[in-house]
């Protein structure tokens, strides 16, 4: 049986489907065959993050209505062989398509994978509970910045009300010179805000950006990467050991990077 | 000595999640559930361990408001009289 995570956050724009992606062919890279599901009906974006929107013939209501078997749906990673993506479809009329319907899909692929990773819409409304209803674990994403916060932690008080076996906690964005300068809230007060564990922190990085630009999980070899490599040992192995995201901004050598950074 | 903005940014996301925590949705309920039973107790005898009020999200993402409660007996209502009576 496949682990079956919801990557959920309340707030949008917090980088949940950076992390879906990311997460997932980082899972697969140690050779677990991952499935990520985009459920953001209407508003599908997995498939564009992950570069395979050329590659779309059938979507995840085609599967719920019949038209298509769900290995037709899936389709393989450019660069994962153990990676595929169940894609949302584009049709905004959404609302026929109820919890239950989707926990079907995600039962069906657990026989398939290892990992299950679920992509889940912003917001607490019908999106999220179709999301989450079909998960055993939650991943909860937010950014440092204070309405993300607020909002992840609503969405934690939601997933309390359901039966996960666990519900954990990435930080991204999280900017290192800002921290090492008392300039952002520390990993370290985020995390105390929030009763549940810290399982990764994911450092601002440029290259996350161009890897959107060109479609496919960033480089395992970049500060974020590493820190997608460590998340995905924490996710597999059940440890908390976070990224070092403020190396580069300690000391002397720090404090000379954390001013230029300011003004540039 | 001047605040870290972290300090204070801190200090704010505090405020937000305190003022959150009062509008949890078992609070809500709770909220109901007195305001209900002091109607209906003017109608019925309602013991408080004998009422419930339970807030779930339903397969299309409305809410369903179930209220439960049992009556040992209920109470003769009066009628208001027309004016034309009095």
């Amino acid at each position: 049986m496949a682990r079956k995570l919801v990557i959920t956050s309340g707030k949008g724009g917090v980088g949940k489907t950076t992390i879906c992606a990311n997460l997932g062919s980082r899972l697969a890279s140690m050779k677990n065959r991952v499935c990520v599901l985009d459920v953001d009906i209407g508003l599908n974006n997995l498939d564009v993050v992950m570069g395979v929107e050329q590659k779309i013939l059938f979507d995840i209501v085609d599967c719920i209505e019949g038209r298509c078997r769900l290995k037709q749906a899936l389709i393989q990673d450019l660069k994962e062989p153990y990676l595929y993506i169940l894609p949302s479809t584009q049709s905004l009329h959404s609302s026929r398509i109820t919890k239950s319907q989707i926990k079907s899909i995600v039962d069906e692929l657990s026989s398939i994978f290892d990992y299950i990773l679920i992509d889940c819409p912003a917001g607490i409304d019908l999106g999220f509970h179709r999301a989450v209803f079909s998960a055993s674990e939650a991943i909860v994403v937010t950014t440092p910045h204070i309405s993300a916060i607020k909002d992840a932690s609503k969405v934690v008080d939601i997933l309390s009300t359901y039966e996960l076996y666990s519900t954990k906690l990435v930080i991204n964005r999280a900017r290192g010179d800002l921290m090492a300068s008392n300039e952002m809230l520390s990993i370290t007060d985020i995390s105390n805000l929030f009763d549940i564990d810290l399982v990764g922190v994911i450092p601002e990085d440029d290259n996350i950006s161009l890897a959107l630009n060109y479609g496919g999980a960033i480089s395992s070899t970049t500060s974020a990467g590493k820190a997608f490599v460590q998340l995905a040992e924490n996710i597999r192995y059940n440890t908390n050991k976070i990224f070092n995201y403020q190396k580069h901004y300690k000391g002397l050598l720090g404090f000379i990077k954390r001013a230029i950074k300011r003004n540039v | 000595m001047q605040k870290y903005v972290s300090t204070n940014a801190l200090d704010r996301v505090k405020t937000a999640l305190n003022v959150d925590k009062h509008f949890k949705p078992d609070k809500f309920a709770e909220v109901i559930k007195y305001e209900v039973l002091n109607i209906l107790k003017e109608y019925a005898d309602i013991r408080n361990d004998e009422f419930d009020v339970k807030i779930e999200v339903n397969e299309i993402g409305d809410y369903n408001i179930n209220i439960t409660a049992t009556a040992r007996r209920i109470k003769i209502v009066g009628i208001i009289p027309d004016k034309q009576q009095l």
